[in-house]
């Protein structure tokens, strides 16, 4: 179920036809990645998962399968804020 | 007595980069996917020769002849910019006489690029209530696109050239809520600064033939790499991820107040795709999330000034309305501020 709506979300973003995307798929040779949508693919995670995965964890994954793992492995850590305001 | 925004003046320069241009150059984009992921049709671009400082001075001028002010009303003039003439003196004055300001008119440049009009704001408003100064005169002023390489597409879709004249003045009018600018909550991370950054041209690291007198004696040494703009976006807007949704808390707390109480959202103009995803992350209603940049891109510095002189323009703002105004990126730095309109 999560993955099948996270490979949706996947599919809007890259605005490829439905099943163009698998668990499979090689990030970097989906039609459509450029910079432009590393971005996306950001947002997407955001959205779905409501995490924030650093872009070197993104291109350390060579397929959206192990994407998901890295976003497992995220999602479990202990989040320690980065940014303080002044106060 | 209180500071009071009075009035906002913006100049583009005239040449355009549109995104059938664009994508002359990168076969692999069109321009609907380049419109979608940034919200962007156009950008301004200054000639060669055309600076910083020439793009304030039309947009000084466009102040002043709207009847805003006059030269003579200014007392203190603030420029920020990223992009000054020299590295002295400070650009300011050479402003001061370009505009005929007054010579006991006060002026300085500050380096700061997204962030740097709530900035501007804060030193304005603290010129001001403390008797300082009457007349602010804040210009924003950026040409980035002298700083970007002609394959660097991704940075080349985003950034236009652009210059704000904002009036800031003193006010004893009880018409206007008090305070009528602030409270300000700042934030600066120099972390980021490796993932937005102009390396070449400063101390450094000098730029043979310019920082070195145009001789070729040290090229070796320093080779002859003109300024270029690195950006990171992937890990910039991570930055915004992290540090906007509790810049906007933060201002919450600060003042008390909800989202209901804020009539208009002006976030720093960055990329329309990734302020809506900001948008819906914070949870702002839509009908109050303010979008201007389709027609000029990211402007840096000018897109708060020129988001709300367009949202006056299309009828958005009445006098009285309460904005919030989020400033966010190079640096990295940080702010925001509450606005009353008074005009």
């Amino acid at each position: 179920m999560r993955n099948s709506s996270f490979l949706a979300a996947l599919h809007d973003l890259f605005e490829v036809d439905a099943g163009t995307i698998q668990l499979t798929s090689v990030l970097k040779d989906v039609p459509g990645w450029s910079s432009l949508t590393f971005i996306g693919l950001i947002a997407t995670i955001d959205d779905e998962f409501g995490v924030s995965v650093s872009p070197i964890t993104i291109l350390n994954c060579n397929t959206v399968a192990d994407l998901l793992q890295a976003i497992d492995v995220d999602q479990t850590e202990v989040e320690t804020p980065q940014h303080k305001m002044a106060a | 007595m209180q500071v009071i925004l009075k009035a906002i003046e913006y100049y583009l320069p005239p040449s355009v980069l549109d995104n059938p241009q664009l994508c002359e150059v990168a076969p692999n984009w069109t321009p609907q996917k380049i419109q979608s992921k940034t919200g962007i049709e156009e950008r301004r671009i200054s000639e060669d020769g055309e600076l910083a400082s020439d793009l304030a001075v039309k947009a000084a001028t466009l102040l002043f002849e709207s009847g805003a002010c006059q030269p003579d009303d200014i007392d203190f003039l603030l420029l920020c910019t990223q992009s000054p003439d020299y590295f002295l003196p400070t650009t300011a004055c050479l402003l001061q006489h370009r505009l005929g300001l007054r010579t006991n008119c006060g002026a300085f440049d500050f380096n700061l690029g997204c962030s740097g009009f709530i900035y501007g704001l804060g030193v304005s408003k603290g010129l001001i209530e403390t008797g300082q100064a009457k007349n602010v005169l804040l210009i924003t002023a950026e040409t980035y696109t002298k700083f970007i390489t002609p394959n660097d597409m991704s940075v080349r879709a985003l950034f236009g050239d652009a210059s704000a004249a904002t009036l800031l003045t003193a006010n004893d009018s009880e018409d206007i809520p008090n305070p009528a600018i602030g409270p300000f909550v700042y934030g600066t991370d120099g972390r980021g600064a490796k993932n937005l950054i102009v390396k070449t041209g400063g101390m450094r690291s000098p730029v043979a033939g310019l920082a070195c007198g145009g001789g070729d004696e040290d090229a070796d040494e320093h080779p002859l790499v003109p300024p270029t703009l690195y950006m990171n976006g992937p890990e910039i807007f991570l930055f915004t991820l992290d540090a906007v949704p509790d810049l906007v808390q933060a201002m919450l707390d600060r003042t008390g107040m909800t989202f209901d109480d804020f009539d208009l959202f002006v976030f720093h103009q960055a990329n329309e795709y990734m302020l809506k995803h900001l948008r819906d992350k914070i949870e702002i209603p839509p009908d109050r999330f303010y979008v201007s940049m389709s027609h000029c891109g990211n402007t840096v510095s000018s897109t708060i000034p020129i988001a709300l002189k367009e949202a006056h323009k299309a009828g958005r703002l009445k006098t009285g309305d309460r904005i919030m105004l989020v400033g966010f990126g190079v640096g990295y730095s940080w702010g925001a501020t509450v606005l009353r309109w008074s005009f």
